[in-house]
């Protein structure tokens, strides 16, 4: 504090606020230590290796993978689009596009079955006209997990958009680059971080996607039941599987937000 | 005139940038003016990156902007060259490959691109560089790669936003001479933005000086040195430069008999010799003392340019000196009286050219 002197003191902090913290903290620790507690080691290989296990993991990681790759391929057009693009209503779309993030995945996946489902606004034509129904298929947890997951990559691909300044962008085109080369080869290779952090954030959401999932492909299983379903049939009929899958699920996202921590929060 | 501009930019409700330029092949016009004065909406208006609100835009014959005409040629398709300020390299791409991204966006051949690219890292000696990538480039370096990038679109026109500024003092007189080698190398017309005057009197042949988006004053360095027409330029370019040699600090100048001693024996060789209005005194009697630059002159006229007067001095060595008004009348200082000049050695700088 005082300026000019090498000598640190570091203050005792407050009893309350350390009280509230560790609190705060026990919210999160006990439920994974409740986990690991209850897991039943010896068991481990045969439950996970059990086929609706297997079919689940397969389709976990097939659908998750997919959302993150249609979320990249229309995700990012949509993010240069907000940060790039001065239209009417860029604001409300803005909004749109974000409100999966706070909107109860459940309510999302009645939405999906509005417009997709087989009497919904597009639905219904496109089963008239090719006979193709989308709801209750691996396709649906596609769509559902893309629905929820895609927001998280607009916004952090956005954001990145938004602090390039424009001049090597500028640079670019007075070198003759057209707009889509200045973007593939310049813009894209500037937001790469962000554009990675993205990804494995749209790929987490998507792979613990339940509520969107359930409502609009069902619980089928081998056809629409993802780890997430798995875990929550699985606390009705056998809870060692119940957490099995979701030991599976935690180590993921723990070494996801491991390897990425930096990206995320010392960035920016 | 291989490009003619006459334009009104509006930037905001209260800045516009009115500006005439005419720039013939071969030349370099150097925009002087300090910051805000709308110096980069020039570049940006010449090079397509901002759209002019009026007026007129020709680039070799070629009309790129005009509004009236419903005329707008993109930066991507106009072939303006631009060495931006920062340089604005592209951090992913190795020194070749920055060089080769105008011709491969222009359409060529990656072969072609790479002959394009190898030639002008011949030409720039970049040929040991030419895999790494920018942030292991020293600020020279770095200024060369951009210049060679902006030449290798073969651009009709050539513009250099603050090439000097973003480099340190002494990395700076270097750079400003293979700088100046390599612009006469280019033979369309060069335009140099810059807020240095060292900068514009030396690489430039003609100077506009803009001040809130107008012009001020435009010529020759000699012409806008000798008659200032506002004291802004008249303290902008103020300074004394000469060409001379140095001689472990004995100055010889081109233009005058008269030597010079200054107290900087490091650069040698052919210099800039620059001097301050400020640091010249002038005396009724013959000074004693310290100053080795003392000599005999008369003074050709006084200017008054706001707090101080301008005192133009002749044979044998025709100097401006700034004085307070004050001291122009205690000296009765009138065209044609005799005076003596006296100057530090400490206050006569020299810079290697």
């Amino acid at each position: 504090m005082s300026a000019g002197s090498q000598r640190k003191v570091t203050e005792r902090p407050p009893t309350a606020i350390i009280v509230a913290a560790v609190l705060g903290a026990a919210l999160f620790v006990l439920p994974l230590t409740g986990l690991l507690w209850r897991t039943p080691w010896s068991r481990l290989g045969d439950l996970l290796t059990a086929e609706i296990v297997r079919e689940a993991i397969v389709i976990s990681t097939v659908t998750s993978l997919a959302a993150a790759l249609l979320s990249v391929v229309l995700g990012v057009p949509l993010a240069w689009l907000l940060a790039r693009v001065e239209f009417r209503g860029r604001n409300v779309l803005r909004a749109v596009v974000t409100l999966p993030m706070v909107l109860p995945p459940v309510v999302g996946g009645a939405a999906l079955l509005f417009a997709f489902g087989r009497r919904g606004l597009i639905g219904d034509p496109v089963e008239a006209a090719t006979g193709f129904v989308l709801p209750f298929s691996i396709w649906a947890v596609i769509v559902a997990n893309t629905f929820v997951a895609m927001p998280f990559l607009v916004v952090t691909v956005e954001g990145a958009l938004r602090s390039l300044d424009g001049t090597k962008e500028a640079a670019a085109s007075t070198l003759g680059a057209s707009q889509l080369t200045v973007f593939r080869r310049i813009v894209l290779p500037m937001i790469g971080p962000s554009l990675r952090a993205g990804v494995v954030l749209a790929w987490a959401r998507a792979l613990g996607e339940f509520g969107a999932t359930i409502t609009f492909a069902g619980n089928l299983p081998g056809r629409t039941q993802s780890l997430p379903l798995a875990v929550f049939v699985a606390l009705e009929s056998d809870r060692d599987a119940a957490v099995a899958i979701s030991l599976i699920l935690v180590v993921i996202s723990f070494v996801v937000l491991l390897a990425f921590r930096d990206r995320w929060w010392s960035r920016s | 005139m291989s490009v003619h501009a006459h334009f009104r930019l509006r930037r905001s409700e209260e800045f516009d940038v009115s500006i005439e330029l005419d720039l013939a092949d071969g030349s370099t016009t150097a925009l002087l003016g300090p910051n805000g004065a709308g110096k980069s909406t020039v570049v940006a208006a010449l090079a397509g990156l901002l759209p002019i609100d009026e007026g007129a835009i020709s680039i070799d014959g070629r009309i790129v902007d005009s509004p009236s005409d419903g005329v707008f040629v993109t930066p991507s398709q106009r072939r303006v060259g631009v060495v931006f300020q920062g340089h604005q390299l592209f951090d992913h791409l190795s020194v070749a490959d920055n060089i080769e991204f105008g011709p491969r966006s222009l359409g060529q051949s990656r072969a072609a691109a790479r002959d394009v690219a190898k030639l002008l890292m011949g030409q720039f000696e970049l040929e040991d560089l030419k895999e790494r990538r920018p942030s292991d480039l020293s600020g020279g370096q770095a200024q060369r790669v951009a210049l060679a990038r902006a030449l290798a679109i073969d651009p009709a026109l050539l513009l250099l936003d603050e090439p000097l500024s973003a480099l340190d003092v002494t990395a700076r007189s270097r750079v400003r001479q293979s700088l100046s080698r390599h612009l006469r190398g280019f033979a369309g017309p060069r335009v140099l933005i810059t807020h240095d005057p060292t900068d514009a009197f030396l690489l430039a042949d003609q100077i506009v000086v803009l001040e809130e988006g107008r012009v001020i004053q435009a010529g020759s360095g000699d012409d806008i040195r000798r008659h200032p027409a506002t004291p802004y330029v008249a303290a902008l370019s103020g300074r004394n430069l000469l060409h001379g040699t140095n001689n472990s600090g004995a100055l010889s100048l081109e233009a005058s008999s008269q030597s010079l001693q200054t107290s900087d024996t490091a650069a040698s060789g052919s210099v800039l010799v620059s001097i301050a209005p400020s640091a010249i005194a002038l005396h009724r009697e013959q000074p004693h003392g310290s100053p080795r630059n003392t000599w005999a002159t008369t003074v050709e006229a006084v200017e008054p340019l706001g707090d101080i007067s301008r005192v133009y001095l002749g044979d044998p060595l025709a100097l401006a000196a700034d004085l307070t008004p004050g001291a122009v009348t205690a000296l009765d200082l009138r065209p044609g009286a005799n005076i003596w000049v006296s100057i530090k050695a400490t206050e006569i700088d020299v810079t290697p050219v």
